[in-house]
């Protein structure tokens, strides 16, 4: 039962009766031999992983900064209590408020899920637990919505890349942000039909996005790629839910992401020499860092 | 083309900020303090290509000191190393070349109370997974996804089905098994990955097995 790509497990998962994380569950118990118990425990355990680090990166004074980055997601979670309004909503300003807080433990060496990397660290707790507040979504619920996100990085490791370092930032952002698409249509219950399609719009909305860490650390410009993963993510579930389709097949954008990354140069590709890495600021952070 | 398991993308838990510089790392100096075996009193970390170039900004060097002292890649402690270290061990960083190799290695000296000394090399090889790559002077290949047992013995025939006769009566089920040597006829280094864990009282009937010199169980990687 190991396909090579979504349209065959589509069609098995609809030959059998299956829903994705079906699916996913029984990929998992052939493939590492755990049983559906140890699985769904250790699933649990970084479900709980998660949201610590959301809750421990919204207390923003605590814990240090990055070597460049200051810690903000605090700021961010208050301005969508507060009585203004915000240009995004309250709902997306939280959702990337704990995107930006996970990544910010991340940078000051807490405690976090890599999923799919751990620069991309934030995009998955942040949707998850935005889905969860707004549609009341059980922790079980979130956890085969993690085991549906793993297939689906599966897929995408499986034929392009999800390392920066190898297919650009389009590999980890935007591989997080397709993950969570896919798992938060499922979670609400998408018919399978439509479910990719949600991987298919984030992946294309980050397509060609190249990894261009300053100074080579995770931090920027990472720390606010993570807030354009969970926006990503969320506006494709709400597309999607609408109706909307991708006219290019999932599978099809991962293979096109495969050879925009092949063809990306190797300062873009996670070196800390390209992009917003090789400007004038850029330089400076570094320098600063690691000296000359 | 690899499957991957859904916990190869999500996961592993670790502590930031990068699986290679910091998860990684902590990984190959907890495995290399686990190979020695003694007790460190003092520790030299010699670090190559983007190791030695940006270990401070990805905190290496907090993971490294950790992985020393039992500290896995995924406690929290991870990042007050340089704290607990204090009046535990003596340490020293070191930029070098190590020619041919993985462009993130790290060659560890440890030193034991008792004077003794032994070199662990490994590499981080992306995504949070690390290998050891030399044990002294022999090349290995251990990478602690199982439980993993490692045997120093005398090379003569008969070691390898003595000692995997000697766990099959434990009951415990051999993975993978791999041999490792410098000269013909002197020391060998058996790797055995295994399925099930390996209590204290099996690694001492182990050891008791003439030829065998020591015996070094890892458990398996902090899931
Ligand atoms: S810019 Fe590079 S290091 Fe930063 S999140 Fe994107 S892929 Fe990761």
């Amino acid at each position: 039962m190991y396909f090579k790509d979504s349209s065959s497990i589509i069609k098995y998962c609809n030959d059998n009766q299956l829903s994705l994380f079906e699916y996913a569950l029984s990929y998992e118990m052939s493939l590492s031999e755990l049983s559906k118990e140890e699985i769904l425990t250790k699933m649990h355990e970084y479900l709980d992983v998660m949201k610590n680090s959301i809750k421990e990166g919204l207390k923003s004074s605590k814990g240090g900064k990055g070597k460049i980055i200051d810690r903000k997601a605090g700021d961010v979670y208050k301005s969508a209590l507060s009585s203004h309004k915000n240009a995004s909503g309250k709902t997306m300003v939280k959702a990337i408020s704990y995107g930006l807080a996970v990544m910010e433990v991340n940078v000051t060496m807490g405690r976090i899920v890599a999923a799919p990397t751990a620069g991309a660290s934030g995009i998955i707790p942040g949707v998850f637990k935005s889905l969860q507040e707004t549609f009341e979504l059980s922790d079980d619920k979130l956890v085969e919505g993690l085991l549906v996100a793993g297939i689906v990085g599966s897929l995408i490791a499986k034929n392009a890349s999800i390392a920066g370092a190898e297919g650009g930032c389009q590999a980890e952002v935007g591989s997080g942000s397709a993950m969570a698409a896919v798992a938060g249509l499922y979670m609400l219950d998408v018919d399978i039909k439509h479910i990719f399609h949600g991987g298919a719009i984030t992946l294309k909305n980050l397509m060609g996005l190249i990894c261009d860490p300053v100074a080579g650390l995770v931090e920027v410009p990472c720390q606010k790629r993570n807030a354009i993963g969970v926006a990503n993510s969320l506006i494709a579930i709400d597309m999607v839910r609408s109706g909307m389709e991708s006219y290019i097949p999932f599978d099809e954008v991962v293979e096109a992401m495969k050879k925009v990354g092949n063809l990306m140069p190797s300062c873009h590709r996670e070196t800390g020499t390209g992009g917003i890495a090789n400007t004038e600021t850029g330089i400076m952070y570094n320098h600063k860092i690691f000296g000359e | 083309m690899k499957n991957y398991s859904v916990f190869d993308i999500v996961g592993p838990d670790m502590i930031g900020p990068s699986s290679s510089h910091t998860a990684g790392a902590a990984k190959i100096s907890f495995m290399a303090s686990r190979i020695f075996g003694l007790d460190i009193v003092e520790v030299k970390f010699e670090l190559h290509g983007s190791f030695s170039k940006t270990y401070k900004g990805h905190g290496s060097d907090k993971a490294l000191l950790a992985g020393i002292m039992g500290i896995r890649h995924n406690d929290s402690r991870l990042r007050d190393a340089y704290i607990i270290v204090k009046g535990r061990l003596k340490y020293k960083f070191k930029k070098v070349d190590l020619g041919e190799v993985h462009p993130n290695t790290v060659r560890i000296t440890m030193t034991s109370s008792t004077g003794e000394s032994g070199v662990v090399q490994g590499s981080s090889i992306g995504g949070g997974n690390a290998i050891i790559t030399k044990i002294n002077d022999i090349d290995v290949e251990i990478d602690g996804e199982y439980d993993t047992l490692i045997t120093a013995h005398k090379d003569k025939p008969g070691m390898i089905s003595k000692l995997s006769y000697a766990l099959s009566q434990e009951h415990i089920n051999i993975a993978f098994m791999k041999v490792f040597r410098e000269i013909k006829g002197k020391h060998a280094i058996m790797v055995l990955e295994t399925d099930d864990k390996i209590s204290k009282e099996s690694l001492k009937h182990l050891k008791s097995i003439k030829g065998v010199y020591k015996t070094i169980y890892i458990p398996k990687g902090g899931h």
